[in-house]
């Protein structure tokens, strides 16, 4: 009964899963928590503004799902990428266009290009999310 | 000269012309004598007759070549007219003795014709052709020049056109100086954001401050210069997007002394500089970033000082590609002008501007 002593744990019975956002505009995480807000599914959601605390927080929270801009202080977003946990789903928002074939050397659940639309975010972070369920309903 | 006659050779089909212009000539030529000569006693046969006629024609193939081969020599540079005319009366000379002496050598060789009677048979043949000759010589320079001036005429064509495209991405290359497309994607990308957060007055706002950018950007001459006050308010609008976006981190503190503010500048002078602060400063993690532009006046010198927050490890990658462009515009439009970029006491980093404005007010 480990999951009682981890709350994160826990929330992956239930299919919950902690997102994780990263991002230097604080604009853009308002952005995304308020279209977290009405997605199914979301436990704890965390922000940051920089590479290193990315790494730190993944750490110490355990996020499933992590919603990386690129450019950011201190280590980039794609550099961010590398070092995550493989059974973390990375998710990149991005203003440019031309890091698409640096993002090809990383896994990602998906990107998108700013500004993007509803639809698209959902889609994006639904794929995200089912990535999450077939990895963890087996492992539980 | 060898290498001057080779660059201005003429092409194989100008020399293809040639000969068959001057082989038609001769079979012309001949044919009429045929006809004129016809039925008299020991008339040459129409090919007897062409034979020996042809070495004043074939000869002319060359004249030509070489004539057009001169003209473009001389005309290929920007000589005073009396030299041109020289040159082209000596160049009249060397060509008809040339012409001369081979064309009669040259009959004498397949008449079997005896050497003793050159010199009299040229001078007798100069008494009678030599108006003819001339006038053939005329008309054939008369069509080279033509055709050098017509080479000219496409040859400058080209350059313009050429120099057309080059303004137009010179032009281009300002507009994506004055304006970062990254900075006018996330600024739309900000208006994006803040109406899906239903924060209408500020959407609106920020489309206003993007709006009075654009219409400074587009609606201003290029070389002109513009109001301190104009480049002020450009740089306003900027940060207030900037502050939009990065709210948690980004402060900013403007004074310009009001003796200042009618003065002219150069168009998006400023602009750059301040744009290198604002991203120096969002390297910052957890420190806000302070943008504190100072615009004074000392005697005939404009000052402009600018501090801004950095990040402790702030990996100088040299500077962005605007910054590298103000030096070089400085370079160019004044003499005396100091731009100072560098970091110093603990975090912050300074820049410092100094231009005459007697120079920048003309």
């Amino acid at each position: 009964m480990a999951f009682l002593k981890q709350p994160y744990l826990f929330r992956l019975v239930l299919q919950m899963f902690d997102v994780l956002i990263a991002d230097d505009e604080q604009l853009a995480r308002e952005t995304v928590k308020f279209l977290l807000a009405q997605c199914d599914g979301i436990g704890t959601v965390h922000e940051t503004n920089n590479g290193k605390s990315t790494l730190q927080l993944v750490q110490q929270y355990h996020p499933k799902i992590v919603m990386l801009d690129i450019e950011m202080p201190n280590i980039n977003g794609i550099e961010v990428a590398k070092q995550l946990p493989d059974d973390i789903s990375v998710i990149f928002i991005t203003a440019f266009s031309h890091f698409e074939e640096h993002m090809s050397a990383v896994k990602c659940a998906g990107y998108l290009l700013k500004p993007f639309k509803d639809d698209e975010f959902y889609e994006c972070f639904e794929k995200a999310r089912a990535i999450q369920l077939e990895l963890h309903g087996q492992a539980i | 000269m060898m290498s001057l006659i080779k660059a201005n050779k003429p092409s194989n089909f100008f020399v293809l012309s040639a000969t068959l212009l001057w082989l038609a000539v001769h079979a012309v030529y001949s044919h009429l004598q045929y006809v004129a000569f016809e039925g008299n006693e020991g008339a040459p046969s129409w090919l007897v007759g062409w034979y020996e006629l042809s070495p004043w024609f074939i000869v002319y193939i060359f004249v030509t070549v070489a004539l057009y081969t001169f003209t473009k020599i001389i005309e290929g540079k920007d000589r005073p007219i009396w030299q041109r005319i020289t040159l082209h009366l000596s160049t009249m000379v060397l060509l008809n003795v040339a012409n001369w002496i081979s064309s009669t050598a040259l009959y004498f060789i397949i008449t079997n014709v005896d050497f003793a009677t050159f010199v009299p048979f040229v001078q007798q043949m100069l008494s009678t052709t030599i108006q003819l000759d001339l006038l053939i010589y005329l008309g054939l320079l008369s069509m080279s020049l033509g055709l050098c001036f017509h080479d000219k005429r496409i040859q400058e064509k080209i350059e313009f056109k050429n120099l057309q495209t080059a303004l137009i991405d010179e032009q281009l290359n300002t507009l994506r100086t004055q304006l970062n497309p990254h900075f006018l994607f996330n600024a739309l990308n900000t208006a994006v954001s803040l109406i899906r957060l239903k924060r209408d007055d500020e959407a609106v706002k920020a489309l206003a401050e993007l709006s009075s950018m654009l219409r400074k950007i587009l609606e201003h001459k290029n070389n002109s210069g513009s109001k301190v006050k104009e480049e002020i308010a450009f740089i306003k609008n900027y940060l207030c997007i900037q502050q939009m976006r990065f709210s948690d981190k980004l402060d900013v503190k403007i004074s310009v002394e009001d003796n200042c503010l009618e003065l002219e500048i150069p168009n998006m002078l400023l602009h750059p500089l301040v744009e290198n602060a604002v991203q120096h400063g969002s390297q910052l993690e957890s420190n806000r970033n302070l943008v504190d532009l100072n615009v004074s006046r000392d005697g005939d010198q404009l000052l402009v000082k600018m501090t801004n927050r950095i990040a402790e490890n702030d990996q100088h990658k040299g500077f962005g590609i605007g910054v590298s462009n103000t030096k070089d515009r400085l370079a160019k439009l004044y003499k005396d002008y100091r731009l100072d970029l560098c970091a110093n006491r603990d975090g912050f980093f300074e820049t410092t501007l100094s231009i005459p404005i007697s120079v920048a007010n003309v």
